[in-house]
């Protein structure tokens, strides 16, 4: 395992205990947790976050081992690899198709495996990596075509959020009907900057040659909180603080409009997928 | 991107067009024959260029086995890709005849 693959590993074991203690956390913070009339769902709902999150770890740990297991790429040794390494993560971050994706691999292994074996230097034969792997990504669409395939990401990923989140809270207070659930205004501001913002920025990131960018999910988790924090104690006085930190939206509040959410991902993930067909190759 | 670095770009595009219209060639292999024709590029400037000509429909591909690593991708021109050759071989022409023609002036000039 990479000194990459390390960080890689560590950022989604982090992020998972900090999913995992917040979850539990939640649970000893409810009125009936201390009255001891805490029903069996939000124990259910706690259970199933920390599954999910253990999962996550386990998926990245077996795409490491993926990744490794080819016996081509054990064949490039030393500065090759490093190289290689970032520009197989960028290429796999790209909006490409996962054939496209493959051929790319296939045909750098080829090209980086034949300059090894001919004992060239593997800065001359890649120059900066981060820069090869964006010229391959240029031979396919102009970068302004990427992005409008990055927002249709950003869609797909917010709707999913936001019914995602909204059935959570809803298991939670099952009495509730599904359609009164409220979601806190900054936790819906989160899940906006994380889709839209967060998301793209940490691929686009994470395709350099600094591993420890694979932590940013983390730090801005993390920022995030006690930013609100840091708000409460010092700003609530401001109305649009308040709002942040105690606004409730509810994002589905009938049956029509999550029938429109259900339609609109369906949308966007064909169109993403028609879109992308016509305009890569 | 510079001007300079696009133009060379479009004489490579040319060029690989041409060398893949006389054998069939790999990756690595375009690489070295640019490098004996007096280019000094690298793998790094060519693949991109291949990928561009193969996504433009000039350059169709065939998997080999490879004695090393995974299957080696050779490629071919198309019907597309001769009638872009013969674009770049009119272009090119009439370029070479201009640029010279002023060089000569210049050196005329100069004299």
């Amino acid at each position: 395992m990479t000194k990459r693959d390390k960080i890689l590993l560590l950022s989604s074991i982090l992020l998972a205990c900090c999913v995992i203690v917040t979850a539990f956390f939640a649970i000893k913070t409810q009125p009936e947790y201390n009255t001891g009339n805490l029903g069996l769902l939000p124990l259910i709902s706690a259970t199933l976050i920390t599954i999910i999150s253990i999962s996550s770890v386990l998926l990245v740990l077996f795409k490491i081992k993926k990744m490794h297991r080819g016996k081509a790429e054990g064949m490039l040794t030393g500065d090759y690899y490093r190289r290689y390494e970032v520009i197989r993560d960028a290429i796999a971050n790209s909006q490409l198709s996962g054939n496209q994706k493959k051929e790319i691999r296939e045909d750098l292994l080829d090209l980086l495996i034949s300059a090894q074996r001919a004992g060239k230097d593997a800065d001359l034969v890649t120059g900066n990596p981060e820069l090869f792997a964006m010229e391959i990504l240029h031979s396919f669409a102009r970068p302004s075509r990427f992005a409008i395939l990055s927002l249709f990401d950003g869609m797909t990923w917010f709707l999913t959020f936001i019914v995602g989140v909204n059935t959570l809270l809803w298991l939670e207070n099952i009495n509730q009907s599904y359609f009164s659930i409220a979601n806190d205004a900054g936790m819906v501001i989160l899940i906006f900057i994380i889709t839209f913002i967060l998301v793209p920025l940490t691929k686009k990131l994470t395709s350099t040659k600094n591993p420890w960018m694979f932590m940013l999910p983390l730090a801005f988790g993390v920022t995030y909180v006690v930013l609100l924090e840091v708000s409460r104690l010092y700003f609530y006085s401001f109305d649009s603080v308040r709002w942040l930190l105690d606004g409730q939206l509810n994002l589905i509040p009938n049956p029509v409009v999550l029938v429109c959410y259900i339609c609109a991902f369906a949308i966007l993930v064909l169109s993403k997928k028609l879109y992308r067909n016509k305009l890569l190759r | 991107m510079n001007n300079e670095t696009q133009i060379v770009k479009g004489i490579l595009e040319g060029c690989l067009l041409k060398i893949i219209g006389e054998q069939e060639i790999y990756g690595y292999m375009a690489v070295e024959l640019l490098n004996a024709a007096g280019f000094a590029v690298n793998e790094a400037t060519v693949y991109p260029i291949l990928s561009r000509l193969q996504n433009k429909g000039f350059l169709r591909i065939e998997k080999r086995p490879s004695p090393y690593g995974p299957d080696r991708k050779y490629y071919f021109l198309t019907p597309e890709g001769e009638d872009s050759l013969k674009g770049f071989e009119k272009s090119w022409s009439k370029i070479n005849n201009i640029v010279s023609h002023i060089m000569e002036g210049d050196r005329n000039d100069q004299a």
